[in-house]
Parts: structure tokens; sequence; C-alpha cells
């Protein structure tokens, strides 16, 4: 994979992220961390359009991929499918997801000298929501009656993060590395059971693709235009 | 190509457009990066306070609808620079008028209340109502403020004090 690639697939996946994160700004734990999942999916959403930006994908190309690519030719991650109902499982995505991004976002900003600038943005904004999910975990690790809870979300994470960064002998040891960093910070949450992540490929295509393509183009009538408007 | 006279109004015209949110101009905001003329017509650069500035098509509109009405017959190019919007990038007259609306610019750690000036201040969260701002309450007043947020300093605040929920 080259540099435009790995950010086209990570556009892909932060996209995908927002739309999965949003229901929780109205289905809400509580009005402060609701406000903090709005402007966190926001984040997600623009990081993404930035990274296609700087993969030189115009905004009609932008918009192709979203809205007419068919289910096969969708390659995301498979923690995009992670349970997204469940606070616990969204603290341990959201964790997870935001640790993998920073990690890639830093190597992009090695390879892309000339985006270096652009993607500092990107890498600041995703170190604050690792910073905000990292909290949460502390926090639901301390109450015995959710401790088990986030410790099995994480668990059951783990093993769903492992095609997070991109393939192939190029990115060896960056996968290395974020695979010693998750366990170093599992481990620093005192989660010394959790599961070692172990890296896989993505799947194409399939009917959860297909399901979710479906509620994301749900923005859009069947003439192409909006479903809804804000002003 | 416009003249210098009629260049010179338009400028001055699309350095009135005030930000959608805050009765503040986008040039004391340090939105309105540069209005520039060529061949192609007028270029205008903005640089947003946050990448994901929901106001940003609405900026658009109102920097196109002023040059409509000044120069009707002209192309308008507005690109927006991906390069971090800073703190000092607001003018003086920026900084006054957001005080006066209760938002301020200050590190966390160097934080004053834009009411009564004390530094006993506490952020509240890292998010606030709107993406571009984070809660400060003051411990002295009690007045509530925003800091408007950059990428410059990450400090995270504790949500430790939250009470984690058994049921979801």
């Amino acid at each position: 994979m080259n540099s435009a690639a790995v950010a086209i697939a990570l556009a892909d996946d932060l996209f995908v992220q927002c739309q999965t994160l949003s229901p929780w700004t109205v289905n809400y734990v509580d009005l402060e961390e609701s406000l903090a999942i709005g402007s966190i999916s926001q984040e997600l959403l623009a990081q993404g359009g930035v990274l296609y930006e700087l993969a030189g994908l115009s905004y009609e190309e932008r918009d192709k991929r979203i809205f007419q690519r068919s289910a096969s030719d969708w390659n995301i991650a498979s923690l995009s499918f992670f349970p997204s109902n469940n606070w616990p499982d969204v603290v341990a995505s959201g964790y997870i997801t935001a640790l993998a991004s920073k990690i890639i976002v830093e190597d992009l900003k090695k390879t892309s000298e000339s985006t270096a600038e652009q993607l500092v943005l990107v890498g600041r904004e995703q170190t604050l929501h690792l910073a905000h999910w990292s909290q949460w975990i502390s926090l639901l690790l301390v109450n015995p009656e959710t401790k088990g809870e986030i410790s099995m979300a994480l668990n059951n994470a783990i093993k769903e993060a492992g095609d997070l960064l991109p393939v192939g002998k190029d990115y060896d040891l960056l996968y290395e590395r974020w695979a010693e960093e998750l366990k170093s910070k599992i481990a620093g949450f005192g989660l010394s059971a959790v599961s070692d992540v172990s890296r896989s490929s993505r799947v194409s295509g399939g009917s959860k693709v297909e399901k979710l393509i479906e509620n994301l183009r749900g923005a859009r009538n069947p003439d192409g235009l909006s479903s809804y408007s804000i002003y | 190509m416009l003249g210098d006279n009629e260049f010179g109004q338009l400028r001055e015209a699309i350095a009135q457009v005030e930000d959608p949110e805050v009765p503040v101009t986008l040039k004391d905001l340090g939105v309105l990066q540069s209005v520039t003329q060529s061949e192609n017509g007028v270029n205008v650069l903005l640089r947003a306070t946050k990448i994901a500035c929901p106001g940003k098509s609405r900026m658009v509109s109102d920097i196109e609808s002023v040059c409509a009405a000044v120069a009707p017959e002209i192309q308008v190019n507005i690109e927006w620079d991906l390069s971090p919007w800073k703190p000092s990038d607001v003018s003086e007259v920026g900084r006054s008028a957001l005080k006066e609306f209760g938002i301020v610019l200050n590190a966390p750690a160097e934080m004053s209340c834009p009411y009564c000036s004390s530094n006993n201040t506490e952020m509240l969260s890292d998010y606030g109502g709107s993406i571009c701002k984070a809660p400060f309450r003051c411990g002295s007043c009690g007045s509530m403020f925003d800091r408007l947020r950059s990428v410059e300093s990450v400090q995270p605040v504790s949500i430790s004090q939250k009470s984690p929920k058994k049921e979801w």
C-alpha cells in the first residue's frame, strides 16, 4: 500500500466510525458525553475529508466513493462492525481505533512531508480522542459493577483489531509498534489477562457491509438529493 | 479584472463578513487569510478554526453574497487552507469582541475569567456545546465561559468525577 492508499483506507474507517458513533449524541450516557460524542463524530468526519483530499480525491470522487461504490469494493476494518449499542463496547472500540489512527497518521506524516502540517491537525485531534476514551476506560474499571463489562469489551475489541493497520511488508514494523503500544497501554489499565492483538487481513463486501452502507446512504433520497436540511 | 478602487471596495466588503455564530468578522477571527485578484477572478483564502467547523458552507455563501452585491460580474474563487489555525491569528479587535461574548483564547494553564479576570478557573470538559469551544467555570464569580479550542495545546480534562452506570 502506498501512502495515498493508506490515507484513503483510514479515511473510510473514520467516516464509518463517525456514522456508528453519532447515535450516541441522542442515545446518551449523560449530557456532557453527548456533546463530546457530537464533537468527536464531527471531527472524525472532517479528518476523513482531509485524508481523502490529501490523497488527491476530488469532491466528486469522494462523493462517489461513499454513495455509489458497490459493497464488494468496501474494505473496512472489522471493528467497524463491533457492537455500537452498548457503551463499554463503544468505549473499547473508540479507544483502540483512536490509537491505531494516531499511529497511522504519525507514520503518514513521515512519508508525506508536503502534507505533514495538515496531518498535525488530524493527529492532535486523535490524541484528544484517545485521552477521552482512556479516561472512560479508567472510570469504568474503577466501579466493580462495570469493571467486568469494560474488560470483556476490550478483550473482544482487541480480537477484532488485527486489520486496523495497513497491510504489506512496509508496514510490519508499524504493526509491531502498534501491537506493543496497545499491549503496554492495556497493561497500564491493570488488565494483564486481555488477549494480544493478532494481525489479520480485511474482508471485502458481505451482508454486514451491505447493511452498513444502506444506513449511510439513508442521508440521500433515490434521486441523489439530501434527505435532510439543516437551514 | 477589477480596477483598484472596485477591488478595494470588494476587499472591504469581504472583510466585514462575520462568523455565523460569534459577532466577530472572519478577518478579525483569523479565518480570512487573504483576498487577491488574478485573471481568473477574485481569490479568497480561508482557514477554519477547526477542520470540522460546521459553519464553513455558511461562511462561503455569505462571502459570495457580498461579492455579488459589490461586483456581480466577477468570478469569486473561495478555497480552504488546511494549515492549522492558531489563536495568534486572531486580531486584538477579535480578542476583545470574543471576550465580550464570553469566549477566551488563552491556553488552559493560563486561563482567566473574561468577566472578573480571576485565575481561579476550572475547565469542565474537552468538548463543549459546539465543536470549537471548551467550557470553563470561574471559581470566583461563578460565570460560565468558553475557550476557543485549537489544536495547539492538547490538555485532556479528567472525567473521573462522572458516575459510572450499570445500565447503558
